[in-house]
């Protein structure tokens, strides 16, 4: 006997995904989910990020590892409220997870933006809904730019790309012309922003587009 | 390792089916989900058969069906297959090169064989 059923497989996550985006959208708080290998230079990029937002919005940091709390630690240097979430096996956060990381956080402060960095994989996180408004791409030019076809999931599904360790670039054979048509295939209308976030070059558009993603949230 | 969530999802919508269906063994599990989706056919039915032995699901094959990509036309709002789409990123109904992908990121179970 044949049974059709045609029901989501995560359905348990979308449902923590679902309560997430209510009580983002209830207090007026954008949430970005930021992906990449490990060592692609996300934590590097929130650091920068932070800087820049330092004094202008109220940040909150949710830091999703395997183990230790390192990531945090050096959130936590910035002055900004942190939770280290530590999965121990999983690779990859999901929105049972993440909404207690919000709770915890939260508290009494009334945050514009919450950052959540995901285990350091190019796979599993794309394909868990955490309740963001958008997932971010981080790629560093050390990788390679054949890693957008490699793992085309991730890409197609970015609401930016953001290339890191651009003072690197020199010296690696990475071609950004290469990437961003690879990029461009799968996802045509995404921006692509160039920074080195130990440098602090290119921060500029990238702050700018979060910005507009947190104006575009409160409406 | 995403695999295990995956499972797990499964098994809990097959439970419902089988209060619903009283079947005594599952033979096949179709899933449909995105061209893109990283689900491999032979993980997902490797850890099926790790935490089904012994159980009404340990005779279940899993089938991995690839939903055929969409694009979407900005200009005419036309719908179509990758196929048509090509190399050239062109709308096959109006020219328009204004054309994005339709995202399927969702994973389905599609239907069971079960007896």
């Amino acid at each position: 006997m044949e049974i059709k059923v045609m029901n989501k497989v995560l359905a348990a996550n979308d449902a923590w995904a679902q309560e997430n985006r209510a009580r983002l959208a209830k207090s007026g708080i954008l949430m970005v989910n930021l992906i990449g290998s490990p060592g692609a230079g996300k934590t590097a990029l929130l650091e920068a990020t932070l800087e820049h937002f330092r004094a202008k919005l109220t940040v909150g940091v949710i830091e999703g590892d395997i183990a230790t709390t390192r990531d945090a630690e050096r959130i936590a240097k910035k002055g900004v409220p942190v939770c280290q979430i530590n999965t121990g096996t999983a690779c990859h956060l999901d929105a049972n997870l993440v909404n207690g990381a919000i709770l915890e956080i939260s508290g009494t402060t009334k945050f514009d933006i919450i950052f959540v960095e995901n285990i350091g994989n190019l796979v599993c996180p794309a394909e868990f809904d955490i309740g963001e408004h958008a997932k971010i791409a981080v790629l560093s030019v050390t990788e390679g730019d054949d890693k957008i076809e490699k793992y085309p999931l991730l890409f197609s599904q970015a609401r930016a790309l953001v290339i890191t360790k651009m003072a690197l670039h020199p010296y690696t054979n990475f071609d950004l012309q290469v990437a961003q048509a690879a990029f461009r295939k799968l996802n045509p209308l995404a921006p692509i922003f160039k920074v080195d976030s130990l440098k602090g070059d290119g921060l500029e558009p990238w702050v700018e587009f979060l910005s507009s993603m947190r104006r575009d949230a409160l409406k | 390792m995403h695999e295990i969530s995956i499972v797990e999802g499964l098994i809990d919508l097959i439970e419902k089916q089988k209060e619903k269906h009283h079947f005594s063994r599952v033979l096949e599990i179709r899933i449909a989900c995105g061209v893109y989706n990283c689900v491999s056919e032979e993980n997902l039915d490797f850890c099926l058969k790790t935490v089904a032995q012994g159980t009404y699901l340990e005779t279940a094959a899993i089938k991995v069906h690839r939903l055929p990509e969409r694009w979407s036309c900005k200009a005419c709002r036309q719908e179509f297959p990758k196929e048509v789409k090509g190399d050239d990123l062109c709308c096959p109904q109006c020219g328009s090169s204004n054309v994005v992908p339709l995202l399927n990121s969702e994973i389905y179970l599609d239907k069971l064989e079960v007896e």
